[in-house]
């Protein structure tokens, strides 16, 4: 029989020296990351009320002027403040994958508890499920549903939810699959707790690193997938400003010599979802030098 | 003789076509201390598996504390209230405790779960728990993580002990421990024994411990039971070729180990 | 010359990002053909002194000291003389499944050292490995030799590692707990088949394990670690009659016994410590029944005692103690 040995370091000292050199262990690189990613979430929630001009004030007499006194990031093709468009923007930005990755997340983890607690049966008809949704590529759906109720943010993050609720489900799964076969989870089977209490005050909580770590790296994800949806007219609807929808009213600037309003909506997207996902494999890696 | 703490009757358990556990009958007196030993595959953990209730006999019957539990029980109600009279302890300290609990907080939850108690009595008893086991103050508010194997097992004796069962099945719980913890472990168990009039199931392939501890023994191979008995009589004069070989397998002052002859392998 | 000759040997790791000790001044000797058991408890660092012999320290630890196998440096030695110390060592290790490639056959892990370090041809390797196989009690070799290791139980596997430890021809095993994870028949019987194989080719064996009498039972020589560093090393027959360290004793008199009635077991509070959480003066002290003050003055050095080496400054005074508090079970 196995001796097992006690860990290395008597982790009480440790990890209280470890916090105090490493601030919340994010590292450079993490904690430019949630900079970033604060300046977005700032931008989306006070966009209308920090934007120095209206964003939907057509003027064409401005139109693709470049950049001058407070306009520094100069005019769209309709003579809309650029700037104002691009903080105004962040909200649908942020809205739409915060959707997506709300409800992909709350579904796909209480389907994989489901079906790593009750194993069996149920486990392989959610499997089995997932795997057949995994075969719809999020964009497809968006299209589908497009067809069916109109174009809309609402029905693009929808069917993107849909879309990614599988990958939820299947990489919390093996991982809640794990923690079930732990004995303490046999310790409070015959303890006499309830299944509901043993999974959400034991299990989730003991798999909520990995799920704040996917669901960071699931927003970038979604950001970027929403942002092509809104590009291809799918998702959210012009006037409203949002980058997706800058990056596709930018193409004709750019055919005439005027990148500005593709590449500044092109930027930040590539900007924010680069830091979410940094910031979610910063989480991931941090979860598994916890081992 | 007053009515046994549990009663197994002609338990079997088969996996697909292996058959783990092979109809074995046995019965532990209230406040006895019965040994299982064996090796791997013998059956014995998963004989004490059925008895909590994480694994579902094939056929047999099990009887504790004058109630049937031959099927695990299948309402909360039920299995809280069987968990009130026998619990278990595992062998490995590492993965037996939830690591996101501290230990008072973990001991709290199952007070909580079994009684209705205000706050102040439950810390109390969260005290008394931890003075039974000798888990100091600052162990009580430690994460599993910062404690030692020895120390984890305490924890986890303690979290069996709180709903005061008649029966507490210990599976393999000190082979995972350095040699100089175990005595501590062993030398609490018995204390223990000696103040709550406990009723032990040990199940072990130590038979230096199972002396230690236990008034009899029963020696499983493959699924069976092959020799049962007072434990030291066993351990003296066993009887069956297999108990004959496991006590002579054990390592002690002035052993030598012994070849079986060149053809016995598997 | 003895074929391993430690000095002073230290090791330091990189514990949660702070280098700390877990060897300490270990300094020890084998002789051609003799088997030494490393006996102790976690923290005790049995494991780091063979892994540092067999130059296979974790990625970041530092050693210090010197090492030698057959007069090949191991710490800090030139590739070359680490290359030689391996040649002429083997090492069992502890889970068999984790050191055999699961997708290579048995033949494919015995024969793979025969053919390509020493260029033997397939038939001739594989004839070498049926021997060993045999000699190591798996007669059907043949079949054996076309099986992969998870057709194989844990016992055997160990066995047919002992097989690949003996095809490499060394003059040193090393054996890093190699029953710990078996049954105790099955250990009972690999042991005996790693003895008698050992006895009959006159090879030298570092055993280290947890249990002083498996150690006893194999080893001509037992040294005994705690927090580190050696603290005792005599001849295993007298260790167990004669204990020259308190921790020795203890240790000993922990293990339940197999005769008489159960009584109380004689066990001392606190629990093994590695060697970075030592304080000054000896590591023991705080767990020690016979300490005084003069023991956490001082580091105590490793001097010898009748025919033995002891790390404690009152080793003559409590001798006798020692003995009386040992003769049980």
């Amino acid at each position: 029989m196995a001796v097992a040995s006690p860990p290395v370091a008597p982790a009480g000292v440790a990890s209280l020296s470890r916090l105090r050199r490493r601030g919340l262990g994010l590292g450079l690189v993490g904690t430019v990351c949630a900079i970033v990613i604060a300046v977005a979430v700032v931008a989306a929630v006070l966009g209308p009320v920090i934007a120095p001009h209206p964003p939907n004030a057509i003027d064409l007499a401005q139109a693709y002027i470049g950049p001058t006194t407070g306009h520094p990031l100069g005019f769209d093709g309709q003579g809309r403040d650029l700037l104002s468009r691009l903080i105004v923007g962040a909200r649908t930005a942020m809205l739409g994958p915060l959707v997506v990755v709300a409800l992909s997340t709350v579904i796909g983890v209480a389907l994989a508890l489901v079906a790593a607690w009750r194993g069996g049966w149920a486990d392989a008809v959610l499997s089995a499920a997932m795997d057949i949704l995994f075969a719809f590529p999020g964009i497809l759906l968006a299209v589908l549903a497009a067809a069916v109720f109109g174009p809309s943010l609402i029905a693009a993050a929808l069917s993107l939810a849909i879309a990614y609720t599988p990958y939820v489900m299947r990489v919390v799964r093996s991982a809640a699959l794990k923690q079930r076969a732990q004995p303490y989870v046999a310790a409070l089977e015959v303890q006499g707790l309830a299944v509901r209490a043993i999974c959400v005050r034991h299990l989730l909580r003991n798999l909520s690193e990995l799920v704040i770590a996917e669901a960071t790296i699931l927003f970038g994800w979604a950001m970027l997938d929403l942002a092509a949806i809104s590009f291809l007219g799918l998702g959210v609807q012009p006037p409203q400003a949002d980058w997706g929808v800058m990056v596709s009213e930018g193409e004709t600037g750019v055919l005439q010599g005027y990148p500005a309003e593709a590449l500044s909506a092109g930027i930040a997207i590539v900007v924010v979802v680069v830091a979410f996902n940094l910031l979610g494999e910063r989480l991931s890696d941090r979860r598994g030098a916890r081992g | 003789m007053a009515e046994p703490i549990l009663t197994v009757h002609e338990l079997r358990k088969e996996f697909g076509d292996v058959a783990a556990v092979r109809g074995v009958t046995f019965e532990l007196a209230a406040g006895g201390s019965l040994g299982l030993v064996g090796e791997s595959g013998s059956g014995k953990t998963t004989v004490a598996r059925m008895i909590v209730g994480l694994e579902p006999p094939t056929s047999g019957r099990i009887t504790c504390c004058g109630r049937d539990r031959s099927q695990p029980g299948r309402s909360t109600r039920e299995r809280r209230r069987r968990g009130r009279e026998a619990q278990i302890v595992f062998q490995d300290p590492y993965t037996s405790l939830d690591p996101r609990q501290t230990v008072a907080q973990g001991l709290d939850e199952i007070l909580r779960v079994h009684f209705d108690l205000p706050m102040a009595e439950r810390r109390q008893r969260v005290h008394e728990l931890a003075d039974l086991v000798a888990l100091d103050d600052r162990q009580l508010r430690a994460f599993p993580r910062m404690l030692s194997g020895g120390q984890r097992q305490r924890v986890a004796i303690a979290r069996a002990l709180a709903p005061r069962p008649k029966l507490l099945i210990l599976d393999e719980a000190v082979a995972a421990l350095d040699v100089s913890i175990q005595a501590q472990i062993l030398n609490l168990l018995s204390e223990v024994r000696r103040q709550t009039q406990l009723s032990y199931l040990l199940i072990t392939h130590d038979l230096a411990v199972v002396r230690q501890l236990t008034d009899r023994s029963l020696v499983m191979q493959r699924g069976e039971i092959v020799e049962q008995g007072p434990t030291l009589q066993l351990l003296d004069q066993p009887q069956h070729p297999y108990t004959k070989l496991l006590r002579s397998s054990i390592p002690r002052p002035g052993w030598k180990p012994a070849r079986r002859g060149r053809n016995g392998v598997k | 010359m003895a074929l391993v000759d430690i000095r002073d040997l230290g090791v330091r790791l990189r514990i949660e990002g702070v280098l700390r000790p877990v060897l300490r001044d270990v300094s020890l000797t084998i002789e051609r053909g003799e088997a030494l058991g490393l006996v102790g408890e976690s923290g005790a660092g049995k494991s780091m002194t063979a892994r540092a012999l067999a130059a296979l320290l974790p990625p970041g630890a530092t050693a210090s000291g010197s090492a030698t196998i057959d007069g090949n440096e191991v710490v800090g030695g030139t590739r070359q003389s680490i290359a030689a110390a391996r040649a002429r060592t083997a090492v069992i290790f502890q889970d068999p499944r984790a050191h055999i490639n699961p997708v290579h056959t048995i033949g494919d892990f015995l024969t793979e050292q025969l053919r390509i370090l020493r260029h033997v041809d397939r038939r001739t390797a594989s004839r070498g490995a049926i021997e060993q196989l045999d000699a190591v009690g798996i007669p059907d070799g043949e079949r054996r030799l076309a099986q992969y290791p998870h057709q194989l139980s844990g016992g055997l596997l160990q066995r047919v590692m002992i097989a690949a430890a003996l095809l490499a021809e060394p003059e040193l095993i090393l054996a890093d707990e190699p029953t710990t994870a078996l049954d105790v028949t099955t250990q009972s019987e690999v042991m005996a088949i790693l003895d008698e194989q050992r006895r009959e080719r006159g090879l030298a064996m570092l055993f280290i394990t947890h249990d002083l009498d498996l150690a006893a039972a194999v080893c001509d020589r037992t040294a005994v670690m705690y927090a580190g560093q050696i603290v005792e090393a005599q001849s295993s027959s007298r260790l167990h009659l004669e204990p020259l360290h308190p921790y020795t004793a203890a240790l000993a008199a922990a293990r339940p016994p197999l005769t008489g009635a159960p009584v109380p077991l004689p066990a001392i509070a606190g629990r093994p410590i590695a060697a970075w959480e030592t304080a000054s003066g000896c590591p023991f002290a705080d767990r020690c029944p016979y300490r005084l003050e003069r023991c956490t003055d001082r580091d105590p050095a490793l001097r010898q005692l009748a025919d033995g080496d002891v790390r404690c400054v009152r080793a003559e005074q409590i001798h006798s103690q020692l003995e009386a508090a040992s003769t049980h079970g």
